[in-house]
């Protein structure tokens, strides 16, 4: 059975669509409360499971960065043949992919917002052998070791995370642990979508959106894109009442709404009232 | 009297990093408590790094081009390896690094 969904606006009143990306270890099931506000507000939302998550897990140990830039791109390629408007968002890992098909497609994505960008993996929950990271991806050490997920699992909100912690090790939730090999494609990724030449590419408006206390990656990912694109149209809201997974946090409701206001604001399709 | 020191070193390190990969692979990475292992894979990495430090020491004690180069090359075999295999090929490599780990010892034995 697919994970991937499909919202469909019913107004059909504008051809506007939004490509999501979930999180590293994630499934589109954590985009689907974000996905189907945003298709309440007019848009038709599209999230597909990213290759080695969800229901192809065993892929995990075997994906590489380029089998989810490749996914990113096709998906963005067939969105476009068939609307007049294509915005980009994605958490953690899939704001990272955002960032690259803005990169990739400067003048066709209408507009991107990043979540929590991950493209160090810097935050306070990490442990205190976080420096040997680097050391153990180069060696055979990434093939053993898991880092598990553990408190907070991202979210400020007690009562949220309680009934996340519920859900985890579901299969169409998310995974119990980070296979070090996902890590090591994820800091891959990262090097190739924060190379000066790649930043400088994108003009897109673009949001980002990062948590203060993020546990997981710090705001500096999110300021190292925001400081390298070219985009004139651009913005960084820095939150102070969550953790890393800001679409069930604390501020859930700021950022569902911010989000889609900067898509209502970019928005250059006219409404067809007729339609 | 350094040298030997720096050998010691070595052959400790070398020692802890073939023990704890054997191990693992036998044992330890096919257990289902990812925080014990995790840990696991922490402290082993730990010997990866002094193994490396070490043999890069030694590189610098070493009287011949030769016997230098090679000691060069087990210092980075942890890393070459890695950066070759894949998930396929893991078991195939683990097996070269714990030879390449004993040979690194007997010929800092010899020297």
């Amino acid at each position: 059975m697919s994970l991937d969904f499909e919202l469909l606006n019913e107004d059909r009143t504008t051809n506007r669509a939004i490509l999501l990306f979930h999180g590293m270890t994630g499934s589109p099931f954590e985009m689907k409360k974000y996905g189907q506000f945003l298709c309440s507000q007019g848009y038709d939302v599209y999230c597909d499971c990213l290759p080695g998550h969800g229901d192809k897990v065993e892929e995990i140990y075997t994906v590489t960065y380029k089998d989810w830039l490749s996914c990113a791109y096709n998906r963005f390629e067939q969105l476009k043949k068939q609307y007049d408007e294509v915005y980009v968002s994605g958490l953690c890992l899939g704001a990272v992919l955002a960032i690259a098909i803005a990169e990739k497609y400067p003048d066709e994505v209408a507009g991107v917002v990043a979540l929590s960008t991950t493209l160090f993996l810097d935050g306070w929950r990490l442990p205190w052998y976080k420096v040997l990271i680097p050391l153990g991806l180069s060696t055979l050490e990434r093939f053993y070791y898991t880092y598990p997920e553990c408190e907070p699992h991202g979210i400020k909100n007690e009562r949220t995370r309680n009934i996340v912690k519920k859900l985890l090790g579901k299969s169409d939730v998310g995974m119990m642990d980070f296979p070090m090999t996902c890590i090591f494609e994820l800091l891959k990724l990262s090097r190739f979508v924060r190379k000066k030449e790649q930043l400088k590419k994108v003009i897109t408006p673009i949001l980002f959106i990062h948590s203060e206390e993020d546990d997981l990656t710090s705001p500096r990912s999110s300021r190292v894109v925001y400081e390298g694109i070219s985009s004139e149209d651009k913005d960084l809201i820095i939150l102070y009442d969550s953790y890393h997974m800001v679409l069930y946090d604390n501020e859930k409701e700021f950022v569902f709404n911010t989000v889609v206001d900067f898509f209502n604001s970019h928005s250059r399709v006219e409404e067809c009232v007729a339609c | 009297m350094l040298t030997s020191i720096l050998k010691g070193l070595f052959l400790i390190s070398a020692t802890g990093f073939a023990s704890m990969l054997s191990y693992g692979k036998l044992f330890v990475f096919k257990k289902k408590h990812p925080a014990f292992v995790s840990d696991y894979c922490a402290t082993m990495a730990g010997f990866i790094a002094f193994y490396s430090i070490f043999a890069l020491v030694l590189v610098w004690l070493l009287p011949l081009t030769s016997e230098k180069l090679i000691m060069f090359g087990f210092a980075f075999s942890p890393f070459m390896l890695g950066l070759i295999a894949t998930y396929h090929t893991e078991k195939y490599f683990t097996f070269i690094q714990i030879i390449l780990i004993l040979l690194s010892m007997a010929f800092v034995i010899i020297k």
